[in-house]
């Protein structure tokens, strides 16, 4: 009897060590990245979200969990493009040893104009997964940071990113049939903060925002006149909120110019329910502005 | 006249506050658009969809087809869908599109697929 255990233990050992290799650790700040990191890494990487769907990544700030997570993680996937203004804390009060990765830094920004402390100055648009160019860019650097820490794992990284990328280009070709419904005189987009410039690079719109590029950032009654002014004048059918922020400015502003209200789109990354991932945030964000702009 | 007063000021006050609708744009008038359609191989079928609606199709075209529509088209151009149905024997094969538009300005731009291919484009 002792003997048949014995030759159990020897034949299962190997099954049970490759089953329980260690994963790879990896911390995102944007849940963005969260879905290209799982959607890539597969079975072989533990991904934590920092950054939750729903939640403004304007307003984040580390929590001490967030730090003993970072301080684990063998790779850190930063949205960048200044959007984590916390990152130098980060990376000194974690002392981590893990590769930071800062995504939206190694692919092109629009430019724009920020406001400072009353001061106009060049900045960043940070909110570049509105392209899905972009996010297939973004999973082509992922996927050569995990087979830099675990090459032996190339072969499922590049199969893994290969059949997500193949997934953007189908739901690229969805919006751009989509998009293709409303006349181009008609792609006027009222944001409230200006977070939809990608976007309206690759589809032919032109953004109208209401704040600039955080919800923070509000207009005063004199910006906002002359928004209505122009609201009016360029003859938008409707505006839009966003899922994190307040939407009663937007609102008043569709009740002053007679726009209709279209509905909140998902701005700061994804949202939940059906809005859970990239694909339905696409879905959600065209189908509900080409079907209030038409 | 006097007992009216307050009435007609209510009245005007109510007037005052509603507010005015945005100038709504109206649609782009349909303008006559050009179309020649060059096939490498011919197609089962083609068809072209604008703004939601199937303007255009054939069955069994020829290798050139030229044909035009009308089309509400804005001064900043449109977007068309081409569907084009290869047969399954047929090689990697290209349809070239040639539109002029009511400014008369010439845009052409291919298509390439193999079997049953669908794709949006812009013009210009």
């Amino acid at each position: 009897m002792k003997v048949i255990r014995l030759f159990l233990i020897l034949l299962t050992a190997p099954i049970l060590a490759a089953s329980g290799a260690e994963k790879i650790r990896v911390s995102t700040f944007s849940s963005i990245l969260t879905e290209v990191a799982q959607q890539v890494g597969g079975d072989r990487v533990e991904v934590f979200g920092h950054v939750k769907p729903g939640s403004d990544p304007h307003d984040f700030e580390p929590k001490p969990g967030d730090l003993r997570a970072v301080a684990n993680a063998q790779l850190v996937l930063l949205s960048a493009k200044h959007m984590e203004g916390y990152v130098d804390k980060l990376e000194e009060a974690t002392g981590t040893k893990g590769r930071i990765i800062h995504v939206g830094d190694q692919f092109s920004s629009l430019k724009l104009s920020v406001q400072q402390g009353g001061k106009s100055q060049d900045g960043e648009d940070p909110h570049w997964w509105h392209s899905i160019r972009n996010i297939a860019r973004a999973t082509k650097i992922v996927r050569d940071e995990l087979i830099k820490l675990s090459p032996s794992d190339k072969t499922v990284f590049t199969a893994n990113a290969g059949g997500y990328l193949a997934r953007l280009e189908k739901l690229d070709a969805w919006v751009k049939s989509k998009v293709a419904e409303l006349p181009r005189d008609k792609r006027k987009l009222v944001t409230n903060h200006d977070a939809f410039g990608y976007f309206a690079r690759e589809y032919g719109f032109t953004v109208i925002p209401i704040a600039g590029l955080s919800k923070n950032d509000q207009p005063g009654s004199k910006k906002t006149a002359e928004l209505i002014q122009t609201i009016k004048a360029v003859g938008v059918s409707a505006v839009f909120s966003e899922d994190v922020a307040n939407p009663k400015l937007i609102q008043e502003i569709a009740h002053e110019t007679g726009a209709k209200f279209g509905g909140a789109l998902l701005s700061d990354g994804l949202g939940s329910g059906d809005g859970g991932t990239i694909e339905g945030m696409f879905k959600h964000n065209v189908g509900t502005i080409v079907d209030a702009l038409k | 006249m006097l007992l009216l007063a307050p009435l007609l000021w209510r009245m005007t006050q109510v007037e005052s506050h509603a507010p005015k609708a945005a100038k709504k744009k109206p649609p782009s008038a349909a303008q006559e658009i050009q179309f020649v359609l060059t096939f490498t191989t011919s197609p089962k079928r083609v068809g072209i969809v604008y703004l939601g609606q199937a303007v255009w199709s054939k069955d069994a075209p020829e290798s050139q087809e030229e044909f035009s529509l009308k089309l509400p088209w804005p001064r900043e151009g449109g977007e068309l869908k081409f569907k084009v149905e290869w047969t399954d024997e047929a090689p990697l094969s290209v349809m070239r599109v040639e539109l002029t538009d009511p400014a008369d300005n010439k845009i052409e731009r291919s298509l390439w697929g193999r079997g049953s291919v669908e794709r949006v484009l812009n013009f210009p």
